[in-house]
């Protein structure tokens, strides 16, 4: 599987996401105000295509394709986006990821299902923990809460159970699965200095818990799980990369980040 | 009769309860992921969000990590007992692994209001020997 090239978290954590969705709205709007043979509906139409083909790869690299087979998903993918920009309804009440993310998804179960390939990793769970995403954007949005695993069930017509093993699925298959082996062979004692050197470990904040809560609600999953291993689990930046899969560069930017967001947020 | 620390019984669930889920699992790191997964189809039940659901799988394998890792409790027994309460619309959850009888978290730090700060309640022990954490986690709001 190759590396996603689009993560959508990442709009999530800068901030601007409800300016880019009423963008998108907006651009939806105007499409729908041009007649189907006008040059100006072709070249918005164009756009809007043009802007979510990122988007469509990062869906369909989240399927297993058969080797030399990921561009030909590809191909389904944006051909699923296209179909998408001509359906979607901007008043429906439900945004265009929300809308093209299950359109992906089921373009390219039929691809799989028509074709002869043996597709080796069980693909139910990936796709459920695929569509999942799409889903529990959407009820949030919908809910103005976090959607429960009942709500997510009912609204991707399947059972609660199946719901909590396509988290444990997605889990596994995610670069932040802590299950993978902690090396305490030769790494698990760190040097003193290495400890003490970081930058971080001058973190003293003292925050009872429940000023904590607030404030860590804010957080993605992966901010608390970093914030966990360097401060409860007293990971190095070192180990917590090896863990994650990403350099002690980025876990020294990302701790930082993240440090300082809740130092902000203490005012 | 176990001798609980601090002045009050706190993540115990009261005594009048469904009977529990019990789960052993050998005490390595790779087992993890059956406490984690027992911890979800629970938490679903009881109705948490999805969110909330992240916090407490977040919790409970850090509660793990904590009897396993070397530099906290570092259990010496073969197993990690896991057990799982429902009651009063929270579940509870204790896990349990033989420890020297000198074994102490680092509580009360930044780390543990860290974890504690992702559940609803927080809890450990060490009775001769015997290692315990225990948290409880509830609907925010209860719907239904």
């Amino acid at each position: 599987m190759s590396a996603p090239e689009h993560d959508p978290d990442a709009e999530t954590r800068s901030g601007g996401r409800d300016e880019q969705r009423a963008r998108v709205v907006e651009q939806f709007r105007e499409l729908r105000r041009h007649d189907p043979e006008s040059p100006q509906w072709r070249s918005l139409r164009d756009e809007l295509v043009a802007d979510h083909m990122a988007y469509a790869r990062y869906v369909a690299s989240r399927f297993s394709a058969p080797p030399g087979a990921a561009e030909d998903l590809n191909q389904v993918a944006y051909l699923a986006l296209v179909k998408s920009v001509d359906n979607f309804d901007p008043e429906y009440g439900v945004t265009f990821i929300g809308y093209v993310t299950p359109m992906v998804t089921g373009e390219i179960k039929r691809y799989f299902r028509d074709s002869t390939w043996d597709v080796h990793v069980p693909r139910r769970m990936q796709e459920l923990s695929l569509e999942l995403r799409g889903a529990t954007e959407l009820l949030a949005q919908r809910l103005d809460r976090s959607p429960t695993v009942a709500e997510l069930a009912e609204e991707l017509g399947t059972r609660p159970e199946e719901i909590v093993e396509a988290i444990d699925a997605s889990n596994a298959y995610s670069a932040t699965s802590l299950d993978r082996p902690v090396d305490a062979g030769d790494s698990g004692s760190a040097p003193l200095g290495e400890l003490l050197g970081d930058e971080d470990s001058a973190f003293d904040m003292v925050v009872d818990r429940e000023a904590l809560k607030p404030l860590l609600a804010r957080l993605s999953a992966r901010d608390k799980q970093i914030l966990l291993m360097r401060f409860f689990r007293n990971m190095t930046q070192s180990q917590i990369g090896e863990e994650l899969g990403v350099s002690q560069m980025q876990v020294s930017r990302l701790l930082n980040r993240i440090l300082g967001e809740l130092r902000d947020a203490l005012g | 009769m176990r001798s609980e620390q601090g002045a009050h019984d706190g993540a115990l669930p009261p005594a009048d309860t469904e009977p529990p889920v019990l789960l052993t699992v050998p005490a390595a790191r790779e087992y993890v992921v059956l406490v984690r997964s027992a911890v979800g189809h629970l938490g679903a039940r009881l109705g948490l969000t999805m969110e909330e659901l992240g916090d407490l799988r977040l919790a409970v394998d850090e509660a793990c990590a904590l009897l396993l890792l070397p530099d906290e409790i570092a259990a010496t027994g073969s197993v990690l007992e896991c057990r799982f309460t429902e009651s009063g619309g929270a579940l509870w959850i204790a896990v349990a692994a033989e420890a020297s009888p000198t074994s102490v978290p680092q509580v009360g730090g930044f780390g543990w209001n860290l974890l504690a700060s992702l559940v609803d309640d927080l809890q450990w022990s060490n009775d001769d020997g015997r290692a315990e954490v225990r948290l409880m986690k509830q609907p925010a709001v209860r719907r239904l």
